[in-house]
């Protein structure tokens, strides 16, 4: 058996289809076409069970709204067939809803099926029969029967653990070159672009640009020799962070009684060295009774986020992105 | 030091137009202009910006 396939029919192990959430869940599986008509495969693979099976198999589980658009369940009338549905779901312990039209979302997978050729169908041909002559080996690895409740007149079922479909995944990471072990990898796929960008951007050099000029301004510019626009980044933000110091600014730790000097804090961390500084000495304490003291502070916040886009501006340079 | 707010805007103003022109621009002259233009637009915007306020003023 295929290991698509088999991993399609995991679909169909839903405890309870009225759950959306359920099927969207399983939707997250990469849809896998099944070449035959659902009630056509699933009265094919039940063909073990007896002709009572077979009946069963006609209405069993998210197969029935495609099966009610086929002309030849029409001719048979709805209350010869409720019975057998319903003893079969007694049966296999799952409530299956008999009507088609309170349950409008088809499964993911089942679209492709109605655009499938002649080919592929000739393809499943010569699968098919060699899963049935198996002597119901493919019935007991059927994975719509593992997680239900089965009657003991089946025969030995191979009932594994419910995460059987774990088995799956290496296969899947095979195609996507990518595993991700028991978190799967359909959701974790659309953050590989994220993850690959991330991944060049943090380069040692990049990265030793973008501290050294946080840490001292200009400092990244410094190391990849840009020794002029480096040493004008230097002077400028220290002539401003020097001048706010002298006007009475002051550098702001983090604090949360006035959640305003929290945005200042943030601009302030922007000086790098010379807030770690002020964290140890004396340095920027304000003096709030100096009429300079609201332009200090702006000079040293100021200083602050020019230095974050001089850092940034450094970490461009180095990854090639400006000159 | 500074007592004059209107000299320590036009000092603030100068600093971050030379920071300001050494990121956006390429060569000395584009610099140059940039910086220049950057600087009038602050200070100009400032003066604009502090006359407005002195048509609401109490």
């Amino acid at each position: 058996m295929e290991a698509g396939r088999e991993q399609h029919l995991v679909r169909v192990n839903v405890p309870d289809a009225r759950q959306e959430s359920l099927i969207q869940q399983q939707a997250f599986q990469p849809p896998v076409p099944l070449r035959e008509p659902p009630g056509k495969l699933l009265e094919l693979e039940l063909q073990g069970f007896g002709p009572e099976r077979s009946q069963l198999g006609t209405g069993f589980g998210p197969g029935r709204p495609e099966a009610a658009d086929e002309p030849e369940f029409t001719d048979v009338p709805e209350p010869q067939l409720s019975p057998f549905s319903k003893e079969g779901d007694r049966k296999m312990g799952m409530p299956v809803p008999r009507d088609a039209a309170r349950f409008p979302d088809e499964p993911a997978g089942h679209l492709e099926m109605k655009d499938e050729g002649a080919v592929a169908r000739a393809r499943d041909d010569q699968h098919l029969p060699a899963t049935m002559d198996a002597e119901n080996d493919g019935v007991a690895e059927r994975p719509e029967v593992r997680g239900a409740a089965v009657p003991d007149e089946l025969g030995p079922i191979k009932t594994d653990a419910p995460d059987d479909a774990a088995d799956d995944r290496p296969a899947q990471a095979g195609r996507d070159r990518l595993d991700f072990g028991k978190f799967g990898h359909a959701s974790i796929l659309h953050f590989r672009p994220f993850l690959l960008r991330w991944r060049s951007f943090m380069t040692m050099k990049s990265v030793l640009a973008l501290v050294a000029g946080w840490f001292i301004p200009g400092l990244g510019h410094i190391i990849q020799k840009k020794y002029a626009r480096g040493f004008v980044f230097l002077a400028s933000i220290l002539a401003m962070t020097g001048l706010g110091l002298m006007m009475g600014g002051r550098i702001y730790p983090f604090q949360t009684e006035n959640p305003l000097t929290i945005l200042a804090f943030f601009a302030d961390i922007g000086n790098g060295a010379v807030y770690l500084l002020s964290r140890v000495l004396p340095v920027g304490v304000g003096e709030l009774k100096r009429m300079t003291f609201e332009f200090g502070t702006a000079y040293i916040a100021g200083a602050g986020l020019l230095n974050y886009l001089i850092a940034l501006d450094a970490f461009d340079i180095a990854l090639g992105k400006k000159s | 030091m500074f007592q004059s707010h209107f000299l320590s805007m036009v000092v603030y103003a100068f600093f971050v137009a030379v920071v300001l022109s050494c990121l956006r621009r390429e060569g000395r002259k584009a610099r140059l202009r940039y910086g220049l233009t950057s600087f009038l637009i602050m200070v100009g915007g400032a003066l604009l910006f502090g006359w407005l306020m002195f048509l609401f003023a109490r």
